[in-house]
């Protein structure tokens, strides 16, 4: 009975049993005050607590019963979600390193090369039914540095916006 | 000097045709600006600020609040679109209107909200004009008592726009409260949940939060429960549908009335209405409607509650700025900074010493709302459009906008990766029913009710007793009591009754 | 597929090189950045990008500002102190330089900065509600000595808050110090009887004091914006720190650049466009450069992280 819904309730949980115990430690106050630090996310971190062993108990009840009534992530969607997910890390990672310019063509056209391959409609799921054509390769790429010094010389130009 | 000289003047003022194109640009500027999803309002006036340093003031001004009026109205678009807000303010705006793009309305969702937003938009201009003054005295008996009651009245909402399981939509609503307490207090500046994060010092800022649970989310969860065998949209009806409808408007008028209302009225209470009016007056249309179940689910009257407050909340949220100088949240205080800027002190003095330019702001922002709906009108078949753009084009577009409104406002890293934190919560709080609207409410509510209780104490020497004696605050606290109870009652009957009907 | 990546590439690539900074007398040879270590639209922001103008004439090479928001300052400081000290990257600073040291949540330390120029300054100014035994500082302090009063500040931390505390030391009178979301939100307190009075700067009070509805107590100096007010110090009252805006560089400077630099920002300041908005903005344009600036900085920065520490003793 150990489905990502559970996962997913136990972390919040562990989460707020973590908040409550450090709103404890806070220290005290400069000036005296009727209602401390502490109070509010003790408070608030208290009642998540209970709600949530509630929200566990019933998920759970739920799943025996019922299992589990969110669909099922189809295998190749849901690599491509995580697929984005990490390309954004590295494009955040990119800009830090290499400028927002390059960082952003370089994310744009991996994204849409991936989204492409994940979202694309096949009979089979073999990959080479799924790799995009030369043309959208090209286009792709040719998009991705046009946007990305369009985007640049509107904000940066234009607006006086920092992006580095 | 009467009254009809000073509109007189004011009028001739806004003949100039410069003055009318700055404002057009304006509105288009911020129309496109709002439309994009991360890029909000207070950074569309931000950006506009420079822009006008060699303008003659009217100039400027009106292109700021040419800026201000199309921002709040374009955040409808990606609402409706793609669930995505496009300004803090048109959060409600997703609960029925991206439903109703979902049920291939999206013609008929952007066609109500734009008529939705121009009556707003005009009600709260014209409540601006004659009704300033009043409704500024009154959001100045706000108190630190007065706000905690409201910061109560708000939460109570929460559970208004919880999904099928009302504990879960206050389980999100805690995690909002909690996370709004991370950083250094309000009162006392101890650090909470920090860590040794710098950027974590002044709390967790609202604009990653927002796009992280919203945008970056929602962009997960479309990839992820992809559907191969999607049914295409049939984009010829949509655009067919792109129209305003009067007629649905005109039978939902005690919506709109109510809505307009709260909007303005909410929205002049500096330092709470921004964010929430709109939720609130959503929030009054699903108690008061015939039909409250099919809200959440694409219905027309949740659509014309929010567009209809949060574009009448910005006429509202000048009052404070024009009447008392006081701006009540960040766009309008980027809009002071700006107003100041081209020499305009707003506040009491504004109306005596500078009259031709103070009924001048007015007219320039009726004249405001007026190009952003027949910009809207004329854009409206091209909107429908973005539906037709692949999904493998538009994902990669819609992140990069992200970082751009987060990283471009702040220029910190770490806000980039608030977002995407934000994103991942959001991906597993839809995906399990939770919902991500309630976070949004008890992030920007948590401060509120926090630091007024606080605050309050502080004033009151420790009598909480003042937060119920004084009318206001016990006015609200008991209004938010009432409503617990009649939504409880409410959701037991739901729960008698949905044991028939199983699930 | 691979070789078409890699002419996108570099063409990609040609577009981002920046121009590589030789190391010679002639400065500046590249596009300088001023990070401003608040959002955009701030008033802090207003005012450097109105600085923006006149110096990039003073200069002739492009000004690029940088928000860098967060942490009250401290996260754009610190990053602005990690760049090297060449005078390309410059940050603005304030008496918050001073305060977030006090609070103790920073590693930098003011000798870490080399403070170019102060540019403009503001005092502090005691307002509050229009009553009639308020009507003068003397006054305020007779009756505040007897009645204990509320004031309210810009946030915890802030030098508002710190110059509260200072103010009702020095004045001896019975105050209850409330901090509030921002300046303006404590005013709107005060218009609405909520508290009786602020610490604030002239730009947050003007428009109240113009309707009549506030009233000027006191204030730490003399600004354009408060013609008539009265200063603590001719009453007797040692409280004279202004608030401040300045342009620094991470230390280490080159002599030779900080000289360039005083002399664009001297003629930068000469501008009548970036005079008009400095008004509006409601500071005063008070510039100080060399020992004088090394006698404000070393002055404000003991007083004030002093102040700060006894003020939030627990």
């Amino acid at each position: 009975m150990i489905n990502g819904r559970i996962i997913f309730d136990v972390v919040i949980l562990a989460i707020t049993g973590w908040a409550f115990s450090a709103a404890q430690a806070f220290p005290e106050s400069f000036m005296q005050e009727h209602i401390t630090s502490s109070f509010f996310p003790s408070i608030v971190s208290g009642l998540l607590m209970v709600l949530m062993l509630n929200v566990l108990w019933t998920d759970f009840r739920e799943l025996r019963t019922h299992g589990e009534s969110v669909e099922k992530m189809d295998p190749r969607s849901a690599l491509g979600a995580l697929a984005v997910l990490a390309l954004l890390v590295i494009y955040i990672f990119l800009i830090e390193g290499i400028g927002f310019r390059l960082a952003t063509m370089v994310f744009l056209f991996a994204a849409m090369m991936v989204s492409h391959i994940t979202l694309t409609k096949a009979d089979d799921d073999q990959l080479k039914n799924l790799l995009p054509s030369k043309r959208y390769t090209l286009s792709a790429a040719l998009a991705s540095v046009v946007v990305t010094l369009l985007t640049h010389a509107v904000f940066v130009h234009g607006f006086g916006l920092s992006l580095y | 000097m009467s009254m009809l000289t000073n509109y007189v003047d004011a009028f001739q003022l806004l003949l100039d045709p410069t003055v009318i194109l700055m404002i057009a640009a304006g509105t288009i500027l911020g129309l496109v600006m709002g439309a994009l999803p991360g890029l909000t309002a207070a950074m569309t006036i931000a950006l506009l600020i420079p822009l006008t340093f060699g303008l003659e003031p009217i100039q400027g001004i009106g292109m700021l609040l040419g800026g201000f009026v199309g921002a709040v109205a374009g955040g409808a678009i990606p609402a409706i679109l793609l669930g995505i807000p496009g300004t803090p303010s048109s959060v409600a705006t997703t609960l029925d209107g991206y439903p109703m793009a979902k049920n291939g309305q999206a013609g008929k969702a952007l066609g109500i909200a734009i008529s939705s937003s121009f009556v707003g938009g005009l009600v709260g201009a014209i409540l601006l004009l004659l009704v300033a003054p009043p409704i500024a005295n009154f959001a100045l008996r706000f108190g630190s008592a007065e706000f905690f009651a409201l910061g109560v009245f708000g939460l109570v909402i929460i559970a208004s726009v919880s999904g099928n399981s009302m504990s879960k939509g206050l389980v999100a609503g805690l995690i909002g409260l909690l996370l709004s307490t991370v950083g250094a207090d309000r009162i006392n500046a101890n650090l909470r949940f920090t860590g040794d994060e710098p950027a974590l010092i002044m709390g967790i800022s609202l604009l990653p939060a927002l796009i992280g649970l919203f945008a970056v989310a929602q962009v997960l969860q479309d990839l992820a429960t992809h559907k191969k065998d999607k049914k295409e949209l049939n984009i010829a009806n949509n655009v067919a549908d792109a129209k305003p409808y009067w007629g649905i408007l005109g039978r939902s008028w005690k919506i709109l009335t109510s809505s307009t209302l709260i909007g303005t009225i909410v929205g002049a209470i500096p330092g709470a209405g921004g964010s929430i009016s709109s939720f609130m007056a959503y929030d009054q249309a699903k108690r008061f409607s015939k039909t409250p179940e099919k809200f959440g689910k694409g219905h027309d009257e949740g659509l014309i509650a929010s567009e209809s407050a949060n574009n009448s909340m910005a006429g509202g949220a000048l009052i404070p700025v024009l009447t008392l100088g006081v701006p009540g949240e960040v766009a309008t205080a980027v809009l002071m900074g700006g107003l100041t800027i081209q020499g305009v002190r707003p506040g009491p003095a504004l109306f005596e010493q500078q009259t031709t330019l103070a009924y001048g702001i007015f007219f320039a922002f009726i004249i405001a709302n007026i190009f952003m709906f027949l910009t809207q009108l004329m854009g409206i078949k091209l909107f429908v459009r973005v539906l037709k753009v692949p999904a493998k084009i538009l994902t990669p577009l819609i992140l990069m906008f992200c970082v751009i409104g987060v990283y471009g406002v702040s220029g910190n890293f770490f806000e980039l990766w608030l977002m995407l934190g934000f994103g991942v919560l959001g991906f597993f709080l839809n995906r399990y029913g939770f919902g991500t609207a309630p976070v949004i409410l008890g992030l920007i509510l948590g401060t509120l009710v926090e630091s007024n209780l606080r605050r309050g104490m502080l004033l009151f020497d420790g009598d909480w007793t003042q937060f119920l004696t004084r009318p206001i605050s016990a006015t609200l606290l008991g209004l938010s009591a009432v409503l617990l109870v009649i939504i409880l009652f409410q959701r037991r009957q739901d729960v008698k009754k949905g044991t028939n009907t199983g699930n | 597929m691979r070789s078409c990546i890699k002419i996108i590439m570099s063409i990609a690539l040609s577009f981002s090189f920046l121009p590589v900074a030789a190391i010679s007398a002639e400065f500046p040879r590249k596009p300088i950045t001023i990070i401003v270590p608040y959002g955009a639209g701030g008033s802090n922001d207003n005012f450097v990008r109105a600085l923006t103008r006149p110096l990039k004439k003073a200069f002739g090479t492009n000004i690029v500002v940088r928000n860098v928001s967060g942490g009250g300052g401290a996260v754009g400081t610190m990053i602005a102190l990690a760049h090297k000290p060449d005078g390309y990257t410059v940050t603005i600073t304030s008496n918050a330089l001073y305060t977030l040291q006090g609070l103790g949540n920073v590693k930098f330390k003011t000798s870490d900065l080399d403070v170019i120029a102060r540019v403009a300054t503001e005092p502090y100014v005691l307002a509050v509600k229009t009553r009639d035994e308020w009507s003068s500082l003397k006054r305020f302090v007779q009756s505040a000595s007897k009645n204990s009063i509320t004031l309210g500040y810009a946030g915890v931390g802030s030098s508002t808050h710190i110059m509260a505390q200072a103010i009702t030391n020095e004045l001896g009178i019975k105050a209850k110090l409330i901090p509030f979301g921002g300046g303006s939100a404590a005013v709107a307190a005060t218009l609405g009887g909520h508290i009786d009075g602020v610490v604030l700067t002239p730009a947050g009070v003007a428009s109240g004091l113009e309707s009549g509805k506030l009233t000027a107590i006191a204030a730490t100096g003399t600004s354009t914006q408060l013609p008539d007010v009265t200063l603590f110090t001719e009453q007797g009252y040692s409280i004279d720190t202004l608030q401040w805006r300045g342009i620094a560089a991470p230390a280490g400077l080159a002599p030779d650049v900080k000289a360039k630099w005083v002399n664009a920002i001297a003629q930068a300041i000469q501008d009548e466009d970036f005079k008009k908005a400095v008004r509006n903005i409601g500071v005063d344009v008070n510039p100080a450069y060399g020992e004088q600036l090394e006698r404000f900085v070393q002055d404000g920065s003991e007083k004030l992280i002093t102040l700060t520490r006894t003020a939030l003793a627990k």
